[in-house]
């Protein structure tokens, strides 16, 4: 018993020494919470710890939520243990923000004489912005683009889809070289034209292209259904349904099924995607391109559908988080190592236009040769994304658009037939929503 | 003051099962009721909760047209799997109760599938249901059958699933073997003087003795698989157009992804109501056709 109770006592008194001596330092303490893979975690670790040796009178803290994100970041705003500095998903940034989590960011970035927003390329902070004020940014922009085999495009003799933002294909040149690249051998299917996401960054960059929109100008009603946005969808399942140059796979990719090997092993030739799966599709071998996305009207639009970074708007500690949400958002300790693995690409103007900054994350074994014209091209083509332009975008989704649209891809009802139905619905989600 | 001996027994076995006692009130029961609570609010929970008396229920019942959806897209499930599970279960322990050689390495394999990680199921059998290079459609191609899409049509995607759900019998099988090798040999040896063939035996002997385990079996599946939700979150979200939303998956939805706390929670009560009148009526009409040996 004696003994346990000297241990017990010692503890105590080094707790106690601890306490002290943390108060005495002043030292603030601060956390920064965020998901992602093994690539993001070494280098927002390796930020952090940067972070840290750079002011030693904070210390900065991570909180690594791999799954559940949100659950768990819910729960511990509840319970009081909010992070200072937090990732989100766009799709949830609007419902977050109406119940006050984020803090205004322009005035803290009118005070700063060393950050600025114009810092930032525009798509960026128009993301995140509601009602001309900023709640939030991140280091990485993630335009959707075009990947493509080029072995398949020589062995046709086909030329490589344009890198140029200013001279895409159009949709019917877009849909004869798919036509073109598909083959078939005795009543099969043996390769594939094109394989087009179902996500929402892939269709809308078309809805737009051909002139409809997801929103009306103020974002009170779902417009999807109008012929425009219609026509569009209908042209993406049509790649399916009626031309066959796109393999049916839909829901399934997101267990890393099929779109990137088949690209790698030649079974498709382009694929429509968000820039992210550079890293991936780097890692394999075979002969990669990059273009971008084709244009159903003049000129080319894309989506841009990454996440944000927020500080949290109860935060006892402003001035030291602030310091952190610059650091993770523009420190290049915190963003190569992501933008040289291929999955993001810096939001930062010096890092993304300047050949110096480009020099620090562009690696000629991950970046194919028409990387810097067509993604980083593509970039300022890219269109606000609908996610954030009004509340309840996860269960607009999750309950009346995916479902709805997931019977188009199939070729079960046409985009107008599904549309028509899901839109009434979808509005009544963002009525309640508000 | 002096306890008899019965009585120190006594406070001691309190003390022995309490980890379990107090577990299952603090992180079962307490939260059971919790959720009782709050499903008579409206809760988001950054915001304080909000009481609208039954306002989720009526919502449920008159407003949500994927309550009954999701609702027969279980039940369509159960009625499936269930009995696909039971019969196969069964037939497998009876295989593996005639004495065959190396039955514990045919018990050890059957029974694998069932630890696997849910996660690793679902990768595999995606793989299998792949429209255009799983095994499933090769298969069928060589019988020149046309490709289906399993996973991906709104007609096939439960029977696929419950296709992928026998896979998972090594629970059942094993307590059925358990069963069979309990019933006492003279009964078999008393039959076969009675010159008995196999169907008689198997009905009037194996089907009684068996009974009981057959009923637990048959109730404990039913609970459960009402409550499945890996393989409609983890390989078709749901989908296509909400063929495959299974009731907990769509109490998670609302819970977890829409701020809904309340509606949530009111949902899961409706299950809990459902599932306890079934095994109600499962008592009921089918519990007094167990045979319980009465203790000699």
């Amino acid at each position: 018993m004696g003994r346990f109770r000297l241990a017990v006592l010692l503890l105590c008194i080094l707790l106690g020494f601890a306490l002290i001596g943390g108060l005495a330092a002043g030292v603030t303490k601060i956390t920064y919470s965020y998901w992602g893979g093994a690539v993001e975690h070494d280098a927002v670790e390796k930020m952090i710890q940067l972070f840290n040796q750079k002011y030693p009178d904070i210390k900065a803290e991570t909180v690594y939520i791999p799954q559940d994100y949100a659950i768990k970041l819910q729960t511990m705003i509840a319970g009081g243990n909010a992070p200072d500095v937090m990732k989100l998903t766009a799709g949830e940034f609007r419902d977050w923000l109406l119940r006050d989590v984020f803090m205004d960011l322009t005035p803290l970035f009118q005070k700063d004489p060393e950050a600025k927003l114009d810092d930032f390329v525009e798509i960026k902070v128009e993301n995140f912005s509601v009602g001309g004020k900023v709640y939030g940014l991140s280091g990485c922009v993630e335009p959707t683009v075009m990947f493509y085999n080029k072995d398949l495009f020589d062995k046709a003799g086909i030329a490589y889809p344009p890198a140029d933002p200013e001279k895409p294909w159009t949709w019917d040149q877009f849909l004869e070289v798919a036509k073109k690249l598909t083959k078939e051998e005795g009543g099969k299917i043996v390769q594939w034209g094109v394989e087009f996401t179902h996500e929402w960054y892939g269709w809308m960059p078309m809805v737009w292209s051909n002139g409809g929109d997801m929103y009306n100008a103020d974002a009170t009603k779902m417009i999807l259904n109008e012929p425009k946005a219609v026509e569009a969808i209908q042209r993406v399942a049509d790649l399916e349904i009626k031309h066959k140059v796109d393999p049916i796979s839909t829901t399934l990719q997101q267990l890393g099924l099929g779109s990137d090997q088949m690209l790698a092993t030649g079974r498709v030739a382009m694929y429509v995607d968000g820039q992210w799966k550079t890293g991936d599709l780097a890692k394999m071998k075979f002969l990669m391109g990059v273009g971008v996305l084709p244009t159903m009207g003049t000129r080319l639009y894309t989506a841009e559908p990454s996440s944000m970074t927020g500080l949290y708007k109860k935060t006892k500690y402003v001035d030291e988080g602030w310091k952190l949400y610059k650091f993770a958002n523009t420190e290049p300790g915190g963003i190569v190592p992501l933008c040289e693995a291929g999955i993001w690409i810096p939001s930062v103007r010096k890092l993304l236009y300047d050949p110096e900054g480009q020099k620090l994350w562009l690696r000629d074994d991950v970046h194919p040769l028409e990387f810097k014209q067509a993604v980083i091209g593509s970039v300022a083509y890219a269109k606000r994304m609908p996610l954030t332009l009004a509340p309840g975008w996860t269960k607009i989704w999750g309950k009346v658009l995916q479902p709805a649209l997931s019977l188009v891809w199939l070729g079960k009802k046409t985009a107008k037939e599904a549309l028509d139905e899901a839109v009434p619905e979808a509005n009544k989600i963002l009525a309640e929503s508000r | 003051m002096r306890l008899s001996l019965r009585h120190k027994e006594a406070v001691w076995g309190y003390f022995f099962i309490s980890p379990v006692i107090l577990g299952l009130i603090i992180f079962t029961l307490g939260p059971i009721l919790g959720a009782l609570w709050l499903s008579f609010m409206r809760w988001d929970i950054f915001t304080p909760p909000k009481l609208v008396w039954l306002g989720n229920f009526k919502d449920i019942f008159f407003e949500d047209n994927l309550f009954p959806k999701s609702l027969w897209v279980t039940t369509y499930y159960v009625l499936g799997s269930v009995p696909v599970r039971m019969v196969l279960a069964f037939l497998l322990a009876m295989l593996l109760n005639t004495g065959i050689k190396g039955m514990s390495f045919f018990r050890t394999v059957y029974y694998l599938p069932s630890i696997v990680p849910a996660v690793a199921n679902a990768v595999l059998w995606v793989w299998i249901f792949n429209v255009e290079f799983g095994l499933a459609n090769v298969l069928l191609s060589r019988l020149h059958i046309p490709k289906l899409l399993w996973l991906q049509s709104e007609e096939l995607v439960i029977p696929s699933l419950i296709i992928m759900s026998a896979w998972g019998i090594g629970q059942p099988m094993v307590i059925f073997l358990a069963g069979l090798q309990n019933i006492p040999i003279q009964l078999y040896e008393a039959a076969d003087v009675d010159g008995a063939n196999w169907w008689s035996k198997f009905w009037h002997i194996t089907i009684p003795m068996m009974s009981p385990i057959i009923f637990f079996n048959f109730v404990l599946n039913i609970i459960y698989t009402f409550q499945v939700f890996s393989a409609g979150y983890l390989m078709t979200d749901g989908g296509p157009n909400n063929a495959s939303l299974f009731y907990v998956l769509y109490i998670y939805r609302h819970t977890f992804q829409w701020l809904e706390l309340g509606y949530g929670a009111a949902l899961a009560w409706v299950l809990f109501v459902i599932i306890l009148v079934i095994t109600l009526l499962i008592f009921r009409y089918l519990g007094g056709r167990v045979y319980y040996e009465e203790a000699v």
